[in-house]
């Protein structure tokens, strides 16, 4: 075994271009794979890092006309007293914060838990402890447990944290535990505090409202998630029996934790991992066709050997061991590639998401890589190994191994693996083609609003400083004025909800329209803005008037509504001057805007929009828009200062520009598409080095045959066709394979494409045409090569 | 030794089946130092082929230091010429990159020798043939008749009863081809060895104990 790891090893050597092609290949293929498989693993494989994660779910409500609805605080509590598949099951809602009184102003997002929650997640805290059930209630003082990021930044991460006081929006919060860094339900919370602590608000107790609770529960060993979730639908149709009004329509819903966690990438990530193991097959292809090259070229050798008495066995061990220095050569080289694509993956990645940013090449990973390293060496090894073990000795031992040409066993070999590695080509290349097609509709996908120039900054006045609608409108006139007398601001407005925030929804019913059966209420997407919004967003008016001065306390109340809402009610109709219901009370409608794509390019407005006037309004958290014919970004110091010199305890966040708000939206698609985008270009480049090598080979073969035909009087245009020809047969029945692949890819790529087909004509017949054009050329030089060969050496030679 | 009976080897073409062999009756004694002629294309590389067991597509009766090869599966075929068959080649075909010593070595690494085995039976191989000077050299570094008398060192080296040679001295000039030639007496008077050789050349039949001649796949008489 050693000698013969020896011999492999100076083999190798010997031929140094082969080697490095062949460790070029295997590094590219097997690096490309470890990276995917290292974020597959961090992102979709490792488990939540609690104890039992598979028995945790995440619960909200489908109402008849709205998904994914957060949960009615009755029902959130009638289903955990009365369900009985859950051990633990609480609830939460995301708040943000003012943290005052510690340095500058700081904006944390919270999280308002019920006790139960931590039971259900089971993760003891780090330090201290967590409040208790009889601790979470109306009139209990605040306590708060923080996240290990908000100990580490705000107390140092000492121990003295425990019982120190935070006050946040003006209330004060006593400390009593800290939290491992691995606890992230909800994720990105800066701390937790009581839930049913702030219950007593009157539209809580409403069973129609839904306050932003969801929950997380615990299953009981024995439940699966369709029983679990089956005994909670069992309470919600009870309570729609028994308050048809409110609840008719509304059912419990819900999924794994995991699967919420990591669902939004399981496709595109399996996507890329099919991918990679595509580019990873085309690279055993192109080191399968080098090695029966190679052991065409050593036939005589092997025959020597078989003559000498190496057994078969014999023969394809050595040969494979060949491959498996060339695999594990290349496993070490790809690990090194994957470590520096890890970190451009990472870079990429949607921010926020911890389990990207976890992504490492540990010990699994490493298994995982050598593992296919070897599987890598016996696919692309074995073929070739069993090939040249069972040399032709009487041939081989008679010519010396100078055989003219290959025997149509092998050459069919060859060229059906140049088939397979084009057809697989092509497959990759349209995948990426229909993601950069998609990619480029996203970006150019009309929102409905003019983005550029706009920056972007969120505000929550606590109530404590903020209780009336004066001070809202005092703290909101004096910012509105100070911002736009900024140097280079236009215009500055506020809305509850910028462009690609959540915003809220609510009922509503046309004057004239029949009451809605209970349960079928269709819902509007809200916002509430100030006079100039819709001129600061670049919004037209298609009809009647934007908000003004007129629309005052005084006034009757008015709304703006999209043309969605107008086309769907008064049909026909002028709507402006039609009156309506509106989240309880009168409207009328004063205007219309086009319909906005707010929660951004990927989905298509469900509910119809309305705008209600800030005058007549007074939300007390709110995004302030600011548009600038200069640098939007280069406003952020200067609003900062504006809130601060207005009220120094105000703390203003995600202060960024539309623009990077939308990018930061593409994040995911364009990670996706630029990673295919890749794992295609290398497959081009391995199947045009595939097809040039076997073509090439085929020529250094033929020389002799070339130089007899050159002799006896050929064109050397019909030499070069004669290549050529052989060439352009392989490309087509490859593309032809690759047509049929690339349909199928198609299909699963399909919910990863933005109003692009998964068979778009344009793509598949622009990437064949690229493949082709590349497949030209790569058959072109060796053509040209045979058309220069000189009939007086090529014979001589022989 | 050797003992063929009415073997045939015929090619089906598409005019008709092509006899390269017919009909061969052949002894060959323990001993024996035998040498195949005749023209090109009358079946003597045929022959030698069929007798190394690098061809089975032959018909008739053959047997080998007894053991009938005409009913041995491919396995048994393979051990008993791994025992007893040694090859020399017109070519030399010794192993480009492998050292002389390398080169004698690995008959015996096939054989699973012992590697401590191995070495002395090498070094013996070595002194016997005056080529110890040689042994850290490639192939490439050596003459053509140094090359040869690696390729009969590296046939003997596993002590098989019978070497099979293909024009052995083909690619040498006369002085060279001499000299390998006497070694082959030397061996097959000294040391026993079974030879059969195919050659062009009288002179080096000569060198013989027997003749047999081929025309157009048929002993002669």
């Amino acid at each position: 075994m050693l000698a013969d790891l020896k011999f492999a090893l100076r083999q190798l050597a010997k031929t140094p271009g082969f080697t490095a092609v062949a460790l070029l290949t295997l590094a590219l293929g097997i690096g490309a794979n470890t990276a995917i498989f290292s974020v597959v693993k961090s992102v979709l494989l490792s488990p939540l890092p609690y104890p039992g994660p598979g028995r945790l779910v995440v619960l909200w409500e489908d109402e008849t006309n709205f998904q994914q609805a957060s949960i009615a605080w009755p029902d959130l509590q009638d289903w955990q007293r009365d369900n009985t598949a859950f051990t633990a099951l609480g609830g939460y809602r995301r708040d943000n914060y003012a943290l005052t009184g510690r340095g500058e102003p700081e904006m944390l997002r919270g999280a308002r838990a019920s006790a139960a929650l931590f039971d259900a997640i089971k993760l003891p805290p780090q330090l201290g402890r967590v409040f208790t059930a009889a601790e979470d209630k109306v009139g209990a003082p605040g306590l708060v447990v923080l996240s290990h990021g908000l100990w580490q930044r705000q107390f140092g991460g000492t121990p003295d944290a425990l019982g120190k006081t935070l006050t946040l929006n003006g209330e004060s919060y006593t400390v009593i535990g800290v939290l491992p860094a691995e606890f992230g339900s909800p994720t990105g919370v800066d701390f937790w505090t009581q839930l049913a602590r702030g219950s007593d608000n009157p539209n809580w107790q409403n069973r129609s409202n839904h306050p932003g609770i969801y929950a997380i529960g615990r299953m009981k060993p024995g439940q699966t998630f369709a029983t679990a979730l089956a005994d909670l639908k069992r309470i919600s149709a009870r309570i729609a029996q028994d308050h048809p009004d409110d609840s008719t329509g509304v059912t419990a819903s819900g999924q794994l934790l995991f699967d919420s966690t990591v669902g939004d990438y399981r496709r595109g990530l399996t996507v890329l991992l099919g991918a990679v193991g595509l580019v990873l097959l085309i690279a055993c292809a192109n080191l399968a066709n080098l090695l029966l090259a190679r052991s065409a070229a050593r036939e005589s050798e092997f025959a020597v050997r078989a003559a000498l008495g190496a057994s078969r066995g014999r023969l394809v061990r050595q040969l494979l061991l060949e491959s498996l220095v060339l695999a594990l050569g290349g496993g070490v080289l790809g690990v090194i590639l994957a470590g520096w694509a890890r970190s451009g993956i990472v870079a990429l990645s949607p921010a926020g998401v911890t389990r990207f940013q976890q992504t490492a090449i540990d010990a699994p990973v490493l298994a995982v890589t050598f593992g296919l390293a070897l599987i890598t060496a016996l696919v692309f090894g074995l073929w070739p190994a069993w090939k040249a073990a069972q040399p032709d000795l009487r041939s081989s031992l008679a010519s010396g191994g100078r055989t003219g040409s290959d025997g149509p066993g092998a050459t069919r070999a060859r060229e059906a693996l140049i088939v397979a590695e084009v057809a697989l080509t092509l497959m990759l290349l349209v995948g990426a083609g229909l993601l950069l097609r998609s990619f480029e509709r996203m970006q150019t996908a009309n929102l409905g609003f003019a983005a550029h120039g706009v920056l972007t900054a969120r505000l929550s006045l606590p109530k404590k400083n903020y209780g009336t609608k004066e001070q809202i409108d005092t703290f909101g006139d004096r910012l509105l004025e100070r911002v736009r007398a900024l140097p280079g601001v236009k215009s500055a407005d506020l809305a509850t909800n910028s462009p690609l925030n959540t915003g809220w929804q609510t009922s509503f019913l046309p004057e004239g329209h029949a009451p809605w059966p209970a349960g079928q209420n269709p819902l509007a997407e809200m916002n509430v803005v100030s006079d100039g919004y819709f001129r600061t967003l670049g919004i037209p008016l298609l009809r009647g008037r934007a908000f003004g001065p007129e629309d005052g306390l005084k006034s009757p109340r008015t709304a703006i509504i999209d043309q969605a809402f107008a086309d769907k009610f008064w049909p026909g109709a002028d709507p402006v001057g039609q009156k309506m219901t509106l989240s309880g009370d009168p409207a009328v409608v004063v205007g219309v805007v086009p319909t906005l794509k707010v929660y951004g390019y990927a989905s298509e407005p469900k509910l119809v929009q309305a705008y209600l006037a800030a005058r007549q309004d007074a939300p007390d958290d709110f995004a302030l828009l600011v548009r600038t014919d200069g640098d939007a970004a280069a406003l952020a110091s200067s609003v900062r200062r504006v809130v601060s010199e207005i009220d120094p305890n105000q703390p203003v966040w995600n202060v960024r520009t539309l623009d990077d708000r939308i990018d930061a939206s593409f994040s995911t698609p364009r990670l996706y598409t630029f990673l295919l985008a890749i794992f295609a270009g290398l497959a081009l480049l391995l199947a045009a080095v595939g097809l040039y090598g076997v073509l090439a080979y085929q020529v250094s073969r033929r020389t002799r045959e070339f130089g007899i035909r050159l002799a006896l009087g050929s064109l050397t245009s019909q030499i070069t066709t004669l290549v050529l020809r052989r060439g352009l047969r392989l490309l087509a029945a490859g593309l032809a394979v690759g047509l049929l692949g690339a349909l199928a890819l198609g299909r699963v790529l399909g919910t990863l494409l933005y109003r692009t087909s998964s068979f778009d004509p344009a793509v598949v017949g622009g990437v064949a045409g690229l493949l082709g054009v590349v497949a030209l050329l790569a058959c072109w030089l060796p053509a040209r090569r045979a058309a220069r060969v000189n009939p007086l050496i090529a014979l001589r030679a022989d | 030794m050797i003992s063929l009976r009415h073997v045939d080897r015929v090619y089906p073409l598409k005019g008709g089946p092509y006899y390269a062999l017919r009909n061969i009756n052949l002894e060959v004694n323990e001993g024996d130092f035998l040498s195949i002629m005749g023209p090109s294309g009358s079946g003597k590389s045929t022959l030698l082929h069929i007798l190394g067991l690098h061809d089975a597509a032959w018909d008739g009766e053959f047997h080998l230091v007894g053991e009938p090869v005409h009913k041995l599966d491919k396995k048994k075929r393979f051990e008993l010429q791994k025992k007893h068959i040694g090859f020399v080649f017109q070519s030399y075909h010794l192993l480009d990159d492998l050292t002389v010593y390398e080169n004698l070595e690995i008959p015996l690494s096939y054989r699973d020798v012992p590697r401590k085995d191995r070495e002395g039976i090498v070094c013996d191989a070595l002194d016997r043939f005056h080529i110890v000077g040689k042994k850290d050299l490639y192939p490439n570094q050596l003459s053509g008749g140094q090359q040869q008398l690696v390729g009969i060192a590296r046939a003997l080296v596993a002590k098989p009863a019978l070497i099979l040679a293909d024009e052995p001295t083909g690619n040498l000039h006369s002085d060279q081809g001499r000299e390998i030639m006497e070694l082959f007496k030397k061996l097959n008077q000294e040391d026993g060895v079974t030879i059969v050789q195919v050659t062009h050349s009288n002179d080096n039949a000569g060198f013989g104990t027997r003749i047999v001649r081929l025309a157009d796949g048929m002993m002669l008489k």
